[in-house]
């Protein structure tokens, strides 16, 4: 890459083994940008703000309360944030780029998104400007709090969803994963103008920001770029000053069972373990792609388990199990359908206990390795997905290549410490949706 | 065979798709011998067998499903696998895949009497109609669901759910058996494959032909198939659907007579189509999204869909229930104002841009590969997608406005809380 002024350091990092490489390149203004190219016809923008639902109680440099923000703040920035000063929206620009945008809000980020087959440099300028040049009217605010209601309502009609906002609610007491991305019709009615300004000028600076490009993009294109936006027109600098109120979270659940009415034909069991976080010293690429293998030698398709459920015909064919890690919280949620909840959760618990006892054999953790293995090589046949990956990795300040050369080292004797570690005290949430007469 | 050679994958793809047109056949007993086959095969005699011995083969994946095209039905299997390249023990992955493609198919668990395993055909009924009854817990997907069954019901084939369901109940080992041997006595089938190694592959392919021929099990594909013109309903069927939501869900249904590979229809009037679909509802800068959600704010979600193949139009949106009226006749405003050709030249273009964005990204996607190639090709054109992409920029408003006045409205679904006195009556 030519050297530009506004390059404070980049390094190249690749794995030649799966003929994958990426630049990681600190702009002066604070932007951390990854390029990852790739022969596709596909390019792949995110730029990732580290700014998400949880992000709602904060203190000043001195400890002292300083700002509460109504829950769905940072969802409903992510609305808004579309909109230009001169009245346009950037949606429409994109389209008239003829690039795909979207954006979405986790727990933890932020997401402002592109993809592109021609326009990149258009593209990828319209994203910067419109995430770092907001401008919120009374009007538009009032309008796109109808629609974020009804946004609200949609989710809350689908059971699915339903079922795993009230499992996460019933496992924690006062973390604030605990409460909905989108905040409820309730809370989005005090979030003004004001509230956004104020956070976007908090949160949404360039040292809180990460930008991946994943396709076809010239690295030196790309900074000349980030350069216009970045620096020419002066958005926020410097560091996020607030920060987020500490709590402290209890290892038991706050609930244990939670029962909910809908309308709906068969029984829909979400059954949740609530995990011991470990210490930040403990916390590593090994520990979570033993988290993933264990959930694979425990819940996949091709268990004992599933066999007894699926053959005994006490679920439907889908049972799905998700994890969710991160620096303070860490829960398994497995779903399915079901008229035999409790006999369900029964044979579920009994299983880890025998494995709990017993062990893994040999062979299903090698299968599996091979499963978690293939799995992350199949990241790479998609200009989206290995951008999602690479948001995963910066969150966690990982190198994503570091989880193939992981996986591959691995050894059963470390994932069942881990095992052991996680589930000999697991606190386990039950939410079962039950039909309406 | 069809073959594409690329080596941007590190997953090559490879699918088999048997043409079912020397039987009757229907939707249910096509859903029940696909839950069947893939319970467990000879030599793999149980789910968990069979997925295991796949998450040995570096988590390949197997796959079945069921095509419909105006009147002409497939089963297909498919195998999507890592490139030997990249496994770390250096295993090769083709003919483990085609031998777990013709063990599936050709190589059922049987019993004693030569019929599928009793305890699997039970157990699959009951998935299927758990199945077909859960279509109503995602009340968003259901709504579309009923609406589009509406607009199907005077297709040759179709089958709806009920009647699913009543056949499926009546299914036993003996009679899905029997369906099985009409299905794969003398087959025709067609194969596709992506991926970088084509030459590994057809060889394995050529093995497995060259086992089925010797069993007598291969027969030939037409050399033209038939696709019937959709037919049109002259009214609106209009169906209120009582239950509990927090947010009514509105599916209103349109039909066209312009889809692939019917007589008289040009890809012209295709792209015309498809680019009417794109203004009026196909994403962010259309007519339902800016008009209904921007400027009205009544929904989060109003969208359109347009399938080639069965004509239909499809709008969907979540609103509040007071809004319904008023939502409709906005959409039926929106397609009326296309239709007296009150289209910008920004709109013609971000759609041409859009639906170019589209079939440019087809080329990143094995899947997507295959699913325009294989059935284009097949039935109608043995166009590309860079050629499909020109035809499409040709496009005229006024040929989009054209477009627009062959479409026509059938069926209106609204899942809604249960009517209260005074309301219109519910009818399901």
């Amino acid at each position: 890459m030519n050297e530009r002024k506004s390059v404070l350091s980049e390094e190249t990092v690749s794995m030649p083994r799966i003929d994958e490489s990426y630049l990681k390149i600190q702009h002066e203004s604070g932007l951390s940008i990854y390029v990852h190219p790739k022969d596709m016809s596909v390019t792949y923008a995110i730029l990732c703000v580290n700014f998400g639902s949880m992000d709602q109680s904060f203190v000043d440099e001195n400890g002292y309360p300083c700002l509460e923000l109504p829950h769905g703040t940072a969802h409903f920035m992510e609305h808004k944030i579309f909109e230009n000063e001169d009245g346009s929206d950037s949606f429409e620009r994109f389209s008239a780029l003829g690039a795909d945008a979207n954006a979405y809000t986790t727990h933890n980020r932020t997401v402002y998104l592109f993809n592109c087959t021609e326009y990149f440099d258009e593209c990828l300028e319209e994203l910067l400007h419109f995430v770092t040049h907001p401008c919120f009217r009374k009007e538009s605010i009032d309008r796109e709090r109808d629609i974020i209601a009804q946004e609200i309502l949609m989710y809350e009609d689908n059971p699915y969803s339903r079922a795993q906002e009230a499992l996460i609610e019933a496992m924690y007491f006062k973390h604030p994963i605990k409460n909905k991305v989108s905040g409820t019709v309730e809370s989005i009615e005090d979030i003004t103008a004001e509230t956004l300004y104020e956070c976007h000028s908090q949160f949404y600076k360039a040292s809180e920001m990460s930008l991946v490009i994943c396709g076809n993009a010239d690295p030196d294109n790309v900074v000349s770029i980030v350069d216009k936006v970045m620096i020419e027109s002066n958005p926020s600098r410097g560091k996020r000053r607030l920060k987020v109120t500490s709590f402290e979270e209890p290892i038991t659940v706050r609930c244990e069972r939670v029962e909910i009415q809908m309308p709906i034909n068969r029984p829909i069991l979400n059954l949740g373990f609530k995990l011991p976080v470990p210490l930040p010293e403990d916390a590593s690429i090994e520990r979570d792609l033993a988290l993933d293998l264990i959930c694979e030698m425990l819940f996949s398709r091709s268990t004992e388990l599933y066999s007894t459920l699926f053959d005994g015909g006490f679920i439907a064919p889908w049972f799905s199990s998700s994890l969710a890690d991160s620096e303070d919280y860490a829960n398994i949620s497995i779903s399915t359908e079901t008229e035999h909840c409790d006999k369900v959760i029964e044979l579920i618990e009994n299983y880890i206990d025998q494995k709990l006892e017993n062990g893994f054999e040999s062979e299903e953790f090698e299968r599996c390795r091979r499963v978690g293995y293939a799995e992350l090589i199949s990241t790479f046949d998609s200009t989206e997905d290995i951008a999602e990956f690479m948001i995963e990795g910066i969150v966690k300040h990982r190198n994503i290549y570091d989880y193939i050369t992981t996986v591959e080292s691995l050894t059963k004797e470390y994932v069942e410490s881990v095992f052991r570690q996680t589930f000999s005290n697991r606190q386990k949430s039950v939410v079962i949706i039950t039909p309406t007469n | 065979m069809f073959v594409m050679k690329s080596d941007k994958f590190k997953f090559s793809s490879l699918s088999m798709h048997i043409f079912l047109d020397r039987i009757d056949t229907n939707m249910a007993f096509e859903s029940m011998l696909l839950g069947v086959l893939t319970r467990g095969t000879d030599k793999h005699r149980t789910l968990s067998d069979l997925n295991s011995y796949l998450d040995t083969l570096y988590s390949m994946t197997l796959g079945t499903r069921r095509h419909s095209f105006a009147g002409n039905r497939f089963l297909s299997a498919s195998i999507e696998y890592l490139d030997k390249k990249y496994t770390y023990d250096g295993t090769e992955l083709e003919s483990p895949g085609v031998e777990i493609i013709k063990e599936l198919l050709f190589d059922p668990l049987l019993d004693q009497d030569g019929l599928f395993l009793d305890a699997y055909v039970e157990s699959e009924k009951q998935n299927l109609i758990n199945a077909f009854n859960s279509r109503k817990n995602n009340t968003k997907a259901y709504a579309a669901s009923r609406c589009v069954e509406i607009m199907s019901e005077d297709e040759p084939g179709f089958q709806s759910f009920d009647d699913a369901l009543e056949c499926i109940s009546n299914i036993t080992a003996k009679s899905l058996t029997d369906y099985y041997y009409k299905v794969i006595s003398a087959c025709s089938f067609v194969c596709f494959y992506v991926g970088n190694t084509p030459e590994r592959a057809i060889s394995a392919v050529e093995d497995m032909m060259h086992s089925l021929k010797q069993k007598g099990r291969l027969g030939t594909l037409p050399h033209m198939f038939t696709l019937q013109a959709p037919h049109i309903p002259s009214d609106v069927t209009s169906l209120n659907i009582p239950i509990e939501v927090s947010q009514c869900k509105l599916s209103v249904g349109y039909k066209t007579p312009v889809v692939f590979g019917a007589a008289d229809v040009t890809p012209h009037e295709i792209y015309a189509t498809q680019l009417l679909n794109e203004i009026f509802g196909g994403g962010a800068s259309s007519k339902l999204f800016l008009n209904v959600r921007e400027t009205k704010g009544l929904c989060y979600y109003c969208g359109s869909s347009y399938s080639i193949y069965s004509g239909i139009i499809n709008v969907n949106s979540g609103i509040d229930s007071a809004d319904r009226a008023l939502v409709e006749a906005e959409i039926d405003a929106q397609l009326d104002s296309i239709r007296r050709g009150d289209i910008s030249a920004d709109e013609l273009e971000n759609a041409k841009r859009a639906l170019k964005f589209s079939y440019t990204q087809i080329t990143d996607s094995t899947e997507a590969l295959e699913y325009f190639y294989l059935w284009r090709t097949l039935f109608f054109t043995a166009a590309s997608h860079t050629e499909v992409i020109d035809g499409i920029m040709s496009v005229t408003a006024e040929d989009v406005a054209c477009a627009a006045k062959k479409i026509v409205k059938c069926a209106c679904v609204c899942i809604d809380t249960p009517a209260e006195e005074g309301r219109a009556p519910d009818n399901e």
